[in-house]
Formats: structure tokens, sequence, C-alpha cells
């Protein structure tokens, strides 16, 4: 799936709602995001933030309202394509890193690529890339319980980036680390995304995070200010 | 408690499992006592316990015998009665089974009896003397030899709705005869839990019926009530003690000889009545475990806020206790209901192999519901121990470092002092039996078999991470194998418990499996060799151990003049008692053993060198079981107990028999017959002459006699065969029953494991996996370690059986077995576990892929 011509954002959202219940967590949020932007979205805890992400990710459905992605609408996608688009296209930072405790680092690194069905070679010369980047090659063999918060995080950006994909959806990357840690991430995001042109979208508490972006939207009770 | 509430349906799962455990160990108890009570072994004459009880170790007493005895006991007064007995079968029974069910039919002293109600006017029956005293209806029926009078119970009345004066036909030996019923008796008088199948007769008239003229089993003693009766006892005993024609019991000794006879049997059947508790018990341990890892944060902070290291080691042992108690008590029920089935199977095996058993329902037994509840809630508690002890003495500040890993049973990984264990097993595996008063208990083979257990339970987890470098491969190849892969090298404590319990189940399922599969296939040998005459001629019922029909010389030779008869081998068996334990003399057909065709010679007589042979000895072979038991060895001479004294004997070899496990010794029947003074036949093998039909030939023997059955080459082959498994249906039962316990709690522990791993599949989700590769990823998974287990098992099972087949097997009966492996047995057991496995973890796999990630905002 490439971008269009006719259409260069990543993502149309329009009138998107999403209902827990009688709380209202996203209220016809509607934006454009265009390729390659660094876009922060900030607001208090329980705002929509986490969820518009998910919606985003494709880990979750709307009520109502459409999300394009490259010019064709995720909320008609059958769930495969929606795999396909995460597997390709969309990649995800979280807050407590989620990495799968059972395989190394290199593993964990490689294993977005052994979904693609990458050929052993290509998969080992863009790992040994990426860990380098990351400065994670002398972990590579390490199991995520024997690594530091921040070398968790380097490993998951790491894991974010070997795809390639359009767009890194964020949620909180520095929440669960200390300033100085937190900063040699966010450091590290910037430079990685811009070298790539790899559009991202992080939603935060933080301002220090915030400050790596182009752009800085609020959220504030499911309402999207722009 | 509050485990429970949150988690009903693990709290339900543990309860189940304890709930089968108990229940298969209540039922196959209470079933064994059922059987046992079921003895028709009658010990008490008309309401009456004699005091002492004489039997013979030749099976019988002569006339002159009871002469003696009345001299020696002349200055004591008592009561005198001796007592035959025999079998008969009911003559309307038209089923041709080895196995029918049988009456005892015991033959009385009525004169000697009728003294007895001056004794005990309480305890006795007066109206059942009386009716000794009258003559038997006098009814000519046709074809019918005699009418003899009988007592029967109201049980039996009521049973085949009979009346005073009716008749009962029956057949006892080769006979048909016509009982008239003289008197129907009250069922206490019987004092026996099945008092419809005993009869009762006057001696004179049994031993007329049996052709048998002064026959005698044994003589049973009655002492007058008072003060004076223990001393009266004891003088007799003292008058009659220490003459080697007979020897003095109590009639509880005698019963207690009946049960020890069926001991060991008993007691592998309550060994492996435990093995569903066993494995029950690793999962439970591997429940509260998982649920000590789930809850160890929770456990870390009550511990930081003060709480003890003890009261939370005795909150954890609460529940686990608690888990005992419900699942003993559903136990105990389903165990009674299970225990009215399997006392059917129980019965039918001692039928056969021992004594006759009339159980056919299980009695509800307190102390065996209270041993098994005792049971229940030890393994409930064992389960919990360590689990509990792990989550009181780990440090809080441990705990909280801790991630995924962890949790007593990753403790389960030590594969080295596993290989220690195993090498102490090897060890016992090769220390002698230890000898006991009814024969060898393979002490080291037992301990060497639980030594084995444990070492697999420590070893089998370990082949997770073995088995995770081979599989490495694979795990290049695709996603799917890598994440399913890389769960074996990480294993958490459940996937490592569940290994070990599959282990131990298919371990301990699989040597049974493998020691019948070995027995069958020696068995099916022996046939092959032993069984080769045309046609087999019996008694009926004769496929009990305990009958007692004989043919008279009459019938077998009747039968052998057959014009299509070429050959026909008289058998005769004499239950005896050698050096104070229970066996048998049966007869050989010829004088020459090497010339014996049934014989499949273990020490055959050619290695008996001609110096050791003593011509002037009647030459004697013996099996293996009688070998062992009785510690023999070629060139022996032993002393065998007949009417008329013992007879020397000189041991020339020793062959492979599987009949039983109390022994055969085989003189030549010419000798037999004459030490017995008993021509009667056990059976007949017919061999034709060429072109001979048998089945022409057996029909018209059967036109010509009755009381007999006939049964071809063929037939019997099948019916032995059938006996042969019917003898370990309820091993089998039990078996499958240890083996689903293990592959549901394999199953439980994936399902549970995937729940808890719900995050790590939200995250694949989020990476673009499928929700058909996840699910495919936990198939894998699921079947990594069903396949592991399998893999141990099946080193254990072979280890096992092993065990059974050359050390257990043969020290405890000397049944010298082939080893045989049970592929298709195995084969079987490894498609069931895999369906099983990927029917439970597929679909689970399938479902937590569809749940959201966070739901938080």
């Amino acid at each position: 799936m490439f971008l269009s011509e006719k259409d260069k954002n990543i993502y149309r959202v329009k009138d998107l709602q999403k209902r827990y219940g009688k709380t209202t967590v996203l209220n016809d949020v509607s934006f454009e995001l265009a390729t390659g932007s660094m876009t922060a979205i900030m607001g208090p805890s329980g705002s929509g933030k986490s969820t518009l992400l998910h919606c985003l990710g494709g880990v979750d459905k709307a009520d109502s309202g459409s999300i394009q992605f490259c010019g064709d609408d995720m909320t008609q996608m059958p769930p495969h394509a929606i795999a396909e688009l995460r597997r390709t296209q969309i990649a995800s930072i979280f807050q407590f890193f989620y990495l799968l405790p059972t395989l190394t680092v290199e593993e964990n690194v490689a294993f977005p690529l052994q979904l693609q069905s990458v050929p052993l070679h290509q998969r080992n010369n863009r790992v040994v890339t990426i860990l380098k980047q990351v400065d994670m090659t002398h972990r590579k063999e390490a199991f995520p319980n024997q690594l530091s918060g921040g070398e968790q995080q380097r490993t998951a950006i790491a894991r974010a980036l070997i795809t390639r994909p359009k767009i890194i959806l964020a949620d909180e990357p520095t929440g669960n680390l200390d300033s100085q840690n937190g900063q040699r991430i966010l450091d590290l995001m910037r430079e990685l995304l811009s070298t790539e042109e790899i559009a991202l979208l992080l939603v935060t508490h933080s301002q220090e995070a915030a400050a790596i972006c182009d752009t800085t939207w609020k959220m504030q009770d499911g309402n999207l200010i722009l | 408690m509050r485990h429970w509430t949150r988690h009903p349906l693990s709290a339900l799962a543990f309860c189940s499992i304890i709930a089968i455990g108990v229940a298969a160990f209540f039922s196959i108890r209470l079933a064994n006592q059922a059987a046992i009570s079921g003895f028709t072994y009658f010990d008490r004459t008309l309401g009456l316990r004699p005091d002492l009880v004489l039997t013979s170790p030749s099976g019988q007493f002569s006339e002159n015998d009871l002469f003696t005895i009345q001299d020696l006991l002349d200055s004591i007064p008592c009561v005198m009665a001796p007592v035959l007995e025999t079998t008969a079968t009911d003559a309307s029974q038209t089923e041709d089974s080895l196995n029918l069910q049988q009456f005892l039919v015991v033959g009385l002293d009525t004169f000697a009896m009728s003294n007895l109600i001056y004794y005990e006017s309480g305890n006795s029956n007066e109206s059942t003397y009386q009716a000794w005293q009258e003559t038997p209806n006098a009814i000519q029926i046709e074809n019918m030899k005699a009418t003899f009078g009988v007592v029967i119970s109201q049980a039996l009345a009521a049973e085949r709705q009979l009346e005073t004066g009716d008749l009962l036909k029956v057949i006892i030996d080769d006979r048909e005869t016509a009982l008239s019923i003289l008197h129907i008796s009250r069922d206490e008088v019987f004092k026996v839990s099945h008092p419809s199948t005993i009869l009762f007769m006057n001696i004179t008239d049994l031993q007329e019926v049996m052709q048998q003229p002064g026959r005698t089993h044994r003589v049973e003693l009655y002492l007058p009530p008072g003060h004076e009766k223990n001393n009266l006892v004891e003088k007799a005993r003292g008058v009659l003690e220490n003459h080697p024609r007979w020897k003095v019991d109590t009639p509880e000794t005698s019963l207690q000889g009946n049960a020890s006879m069926t001991r060991a049997f008993r007691l592998n059947l309550t060994i492996l009545s435990m093995l569903a508790l066993v494995v029950g018990m690793y999962l439970i341990t591997q429940g509260l475990d998982a649920a000590i890892v789930r809850g160890r944060m929770e456990i870390a902070t009550l511990r930081s806020l003060g709480v003890t290291p003890g009261a939370l080691k005795t909150a954890w042992l609460m529940e686990s206790l608690w888990y005992g108690i419900w699942g003993s008590a559903a136990g105990l029920i389903l165990g009674w209901v299970g225990a009215q089935w399997a006392v059917r199977l129980v019965a039918s095996t001692v039928n056969a192999l021992y004594l006759q058993s009339a159980s056919e329902s299980a009695d509800w037994n307190h102390s065996e519901a209270a041993l098994a509840t005792g049971l229940g809630c030890l393994a409930s508690l064992a389960a919990g121990w360590f689990p509990s002890r792990e989550s009181a003495e780990t440090e809080p500040a441990e705990i909280f470092k801790q991630g995924r890993q962890g949790g007593f049973m990753t403790a389960l990984n030590k594969p080295v002092l596993g290989m220690g264990i195993a090498l102490m097993g090897l060890i016992a595996a090769n220390m002698p039996p230890y000898p006991d008063v009814d024969g060898w208990i393979p002490i080291g083979g037992y301990a060497a078999a639980l030594l084995w257990v444990v070492a697999s339970t420590l070893i089998a987890p370990a082949g997770l991470r073995w088995i995770a470098p081979l599989l490495q491969p694979m795990t290049k190849a695709h996603a799917v194998f890598m994440y399913a892969f890389s769960q074996l090298r990480r294993p958490t404590g459940r996937h490592l418990l569940s290994v070990a319990a599959l282990t131990v189940a298919v371990g301990m399922a699989g040597g049974m499996t493998f020691m019948i599969h070995s027995f069958e296939e020696t068995m099916n040998q022996w046939i092959s060799r032993s069984l080769n005459a045309d046609l087999y001629v019996a008694c009926q019922g004769f496929g009990s151990a305990s009958s007692q029909n004989r043919m008279s010389k009459e019938t077998w030779q009747s039968i052998s003049n057959h014009p299509e008869i070429e050959r026909a081998d008289v058998g005769q068996v004499f239950p005896i008692e050698f050096r104070g334990r229970k066996t048998y003399l049966t007869s050989m057909p010829v004088a020459d053993p090497l010339d014996w065709e049934y014989a499949m010679w273990v020490d055959s007589p050619k290695s008996l060198t001609s110096s050791v042979r003593n011509k002037n000895l009647p030459a004697a072979v013996v099996n293996e079981s009688f070998q062992t038991r009785f510690d023999t060895k070629l060139g022996d001479q032993i002393k065998i107990p007949t009417p008329e004294g013992n007879q020397t004997v000189q041991i020339v070899g020793v062959f492979a028999e599987y009949g039983n496990e109390h022994g055969t010794v085989a003189v030549d029947r010419s000798i037999v017959s004459d030490w017995f003074q008993d021509e009667r036949a056990v059976n007949i093998a017919i061999y034709l002459k060429p072109d001979a039909d048998p089945d022409k030939v057996r029909n018209q023997i059967l036109g010509t006699q009755t009381g007999i059955t006939v049964r071809t080459n063929r037939i019997l082959r099948e019916e032995v065969l059938e006996i042969f498994h019917q003898t370990f249906s309820v091993t089998y039962v039990l078996q499958w029953i240890a083996v689903t316990v293990a592959i549901v709690g394999l199953t439980m522990a994936m399902i549970t494991s995937l729940i808890e791993r719900q995050l790590e599949f939200q995250l694949m989700k989020n990476l673009g996996m499928t929700r058909v590769r996840m699910a495919m990823a936990t198939g894998m998974e699921g079947l990594a370690c069903a396949w592991t287990g399998f893999v141990f098992g099946s080193i254990l099972s072979a280890c096992l059986g092993w065990l059974l087949v050359v050390i257990i097997n043969k020290q405890a009966f000397g049944w010298t077995l082939q080893s045989a492996i049970p592929w298709n047995d195995h084969f079987r057991l490894l498609v069931i576990l895999t369906v099983v496995v990927l029917a439970s973890t597929i679909p689970v796999g399938w479902w937590v892929s569809t749940k959201r990630m966070h739901k938080e905002e």
C-alpha cells in the first residue's frame, strides 16, 4: 500500500466517535496528518489520547466516523488487511515497552520482519544496522528482563523502525523512564525519524517529549483541539 | 477464600482434580473390599463359629484321619464336625462361559450338628436341624441320578422363587443332580455376605453325589461354652498340634489366608488407583504456584506491611486444604458410584484367578471413606506445601524484582539431581526381594519405581530447554515458530510442571501397558506352544479358580473311547499346602516329563545331569511361580503332602505357566491318582485323528454327556485371552483416568498460561500478527510441551515397564515375560494427546487474540 498522488496525508480522520458505556471517549475527532510530520498530543489522563492512538493503529474500533490511512478507509478494512498495515506501515512504541519476554533483543527486533517473511540474510542485515543505530549491539543476546528501562525502550524503538513504517504511534514512550534516559530516548527518536522520514504521532503528558515534535495538539474530554 | 470468589473456575478445577483422584482410590478400595467380603468361604456352621479348624496339607482327610482325631480328643468334651465342600453350577444356566457364577455346596455332619443345639441355642437354628431329619421327597425325574436334601437361604429362595419341597437342579462335578429343598433358613444364619451362593447338604449325601465316600475336606471343632472353654480349646490345640497330617487353625486365620492370596492383586490395584491422585497433585501444585506467582506483588506488599511468613504460609495451606476437603467430598460420592461398577470387574478377576467372589455391589465403608478423604486432603496439602513455602520465604524486595519467571516450580529444573536419583533407582532395582509369609515382596523394585518417577519429575522439565536448541533452526523460518518455541527456552513454572505431570502419567500408564503387552505377547507364545489339542473338555464353571467340579473316571473314559479320538490327556489338579503355603499339585499325562507337550521349558529336564537324578524317586516338574515362591532348584527333593502322608519327589524341570501365581508341581498322573485314590479329572485335552472334524466330535460328545463343556482349540484360546483382558480391565480404566487427568491438566495449564499472556498477544497483534498465526503459535507451543512430556514419559514408561517385567514380576510371581513394546498403544496415546492439545489451545489462542489491548480510558 503506497501513498497516492491525490493524498499526501498519512491519516485523514473525520468525525471519529468512541464511547465506553455512557462515557464518550472520542467526540467527533477530525484531523489530517501529513507524511513525515511529527505531532504531539497532550492532555490529562482519561482525555482519550490512548484510545485515539489505538483506533489509529487498528487495535480498537471506533463507533462511528472514518479513518483514512494513505487514502484507504481503515474502518472498512477486514482484519487481515489491518494486520497487514500494522506489519508494514504502522509501528507502535509503548510506555511499558512491551517486548516479548521469551525473545532476545535481537529476536524481538527481528520479529516484525519475520512476520513479513523477509529472507533471513536481509533480516540479519537490517537487525545489525538498526541495533547499531540504537546502540544495542552489545546487548543483542539479552532477554528483556535483563535490560534496564532505557535499554528496553531502545529495543522497542529498533523494533518499531525495522519495518521502515510510514508512521510511528508512540504512547508515553518516556513515561516509565527517568529524565536522563527519557531525554536520550527522545533524542534518538528525533534523530532516527528525521533521517528515515517517518511520521510520528506522540501521546504524552511531558512538555519535554512534546518539544521534539513540530506540532502539538491538545485533547480534552474526548475533543481534539488543533 | 478470596481466590475462590475471584477465580471460581480454577477453584472448581482444583476440586475436580482432587475429586477424580479420591474417586478412583475410593472406588477401587470399596470394590476390593467387596470382592474380598464376597469370598464364599464358609466359616460359621449354621450360625456357630468353630473354635478350631483342622485342615490337611493334602487338602483332604481320610476316614482313618478322623478316627485318629477322635482318639486324640477322647478326653476333651467337644463336637467334631467333618465338613466337605464342593462347587455346583446352576443346571438352568445356559451360558457357555468359562466364568459361571457357582454355588458353594457345604456338606455337614448333621448328627454332629444336632449336638450343637445344646451349646448356643440362641445363635443356631433349631428348625434347620429338624429339617435334616426329614427325608427328601422321593420324586422320580428323568435323567436325574438321585434326589438329595438341601437347605438354602431366604436370599436364594427369593431370587429363584423357591419354596420348601421345590427342586433345585444343579450340576455337581459332571452330573446333573436334583436337590429337594428341605428348609429355607434365615440369611443371618449363614453369616456370609452373599448367602444366596451357599447350599447346605448332609455330608454323606454330598459324598455320594461326589462319588467320594468317606472324603472330608476339613474338621471343625466346637468346644462347650462356659468358663472352662479357653482351657479346653488350648488343651485340644495341644493334643492336635504338631501332627504331620493336619494343621490347627482358627476360622480367622483361614479367612486371612484367602485374603492374603489376593493381596498382591489388591495392592497393585490400590497403587494404580492412587496414580490419578499423584498426577492431580502435580496439577494442583502447578495451579497454586501460578496463583502465588500471579499474586506475588500482593504477597510482597503484605510482607512489607509486616505480615509474617508463617501467616502467609498458613493462608496458602488453608486454601490447599479447602480444595482437599471439597474435592474429597465430591470424590467420595463419585467413588461410591464408581465402586458399584468397579466391583464387578474386580470380582470377576478375583473369581477367575483366586477364589470365587459373589460380590455384585459395594457397600459404603466409613473407614475407607476416612482414608480416602485423608489422602485427598494430604495430597492437596502436599501440593500446596512448596508453593506456600516459596511465597513465605522469598524476601519482598526479591519478589518486586522478579518478573514473569520465578515461582517454586521453576526449581523443578534439576536434571543433574534427577540423574543422581535415577541412578539410585537403578541400584534399588538390583536389590534382592524381601521374604514374606506368602512369597517375596520386590521392595527394591517398588523403591526403584518411586525413585524413577521422582527423577523424571526433575529431568523432564529440563527437556523443554534441551529441545529448544533443536528447534532453533525452525524459529528462524517463521514468526509463528519463533514465538511458539521461544516459550521452551524460558518456560514458566506452569510449563515445567505440566510437562512433569504428563511425563509421570504417560510413564506410569505406559509402564503398565508395557507390562500388560509383554504379558500378552508371552501368553500368546505360551498358548501357541502349549495349547495344541483339538478339543478341551472340562466341567462347567472350571474357569473359576475356586471351581471344585471334577469329571468322573467313567465320563472321561467314555469320552476318550470315541472312535475319532487319537489321544486324550487327562488333567488332574489337587490344591495342597506346601511349606505352609497354598499351591497346586497337577498331573502330567506322561511318565517322562520330556514327552509332555504342554510344557514350555525354562529349565529342561535335559539340563539335569544323570548323576544328580535319583531314579528311585518320581520325577516332578514345577512351574516358575513354584520355583520362585519356594526357592527350589533342579535336583531338589521335595515332600508332597498326600492323604496317605508325604511323598518325596525330585524336581527335574521348570516350565513356564501363567495361570496362577501360587505355583504348580506336576507329577505323572498314574502316581498322583494313586496317592489321592482319585481318578477324577479336571479337564481332558483331546487330540483327534487326522481328518476328524472337531466341531462334529464336539457335538457328539456334548450329545452324550451332561455337566461338561467342550471347547475347540480356537474358542479356548479366545476365551483364555478374554479372561486375560478381563483381568486387566480395571487397570486399563485406571490408566486412562490418570492420563486423562494429565491431559486435562496440561490443557488447563496451557489455557491459563495463554490467558495470563494476553498482553503478549495484544502486542503481537499490534505488530501485525494475524489471529490465525497466533492461534497456530499457541497450538505449537502446547504441542511442544505435550510432546516433550510424551517423549520423557515414554522413556520413563520403558524403564518402569522393564522394572515390572524383569524385576517386579519375576520376584513377586516368578514369571519370565518377554519384553514387548506396545507401539500401537503409544502411538494411539500420542495421537489423542496431539488432538486434545491442538483442539484446546488453538481456540484459546484465537480467543485471546481477539481481546482488546486497553480499556483504561
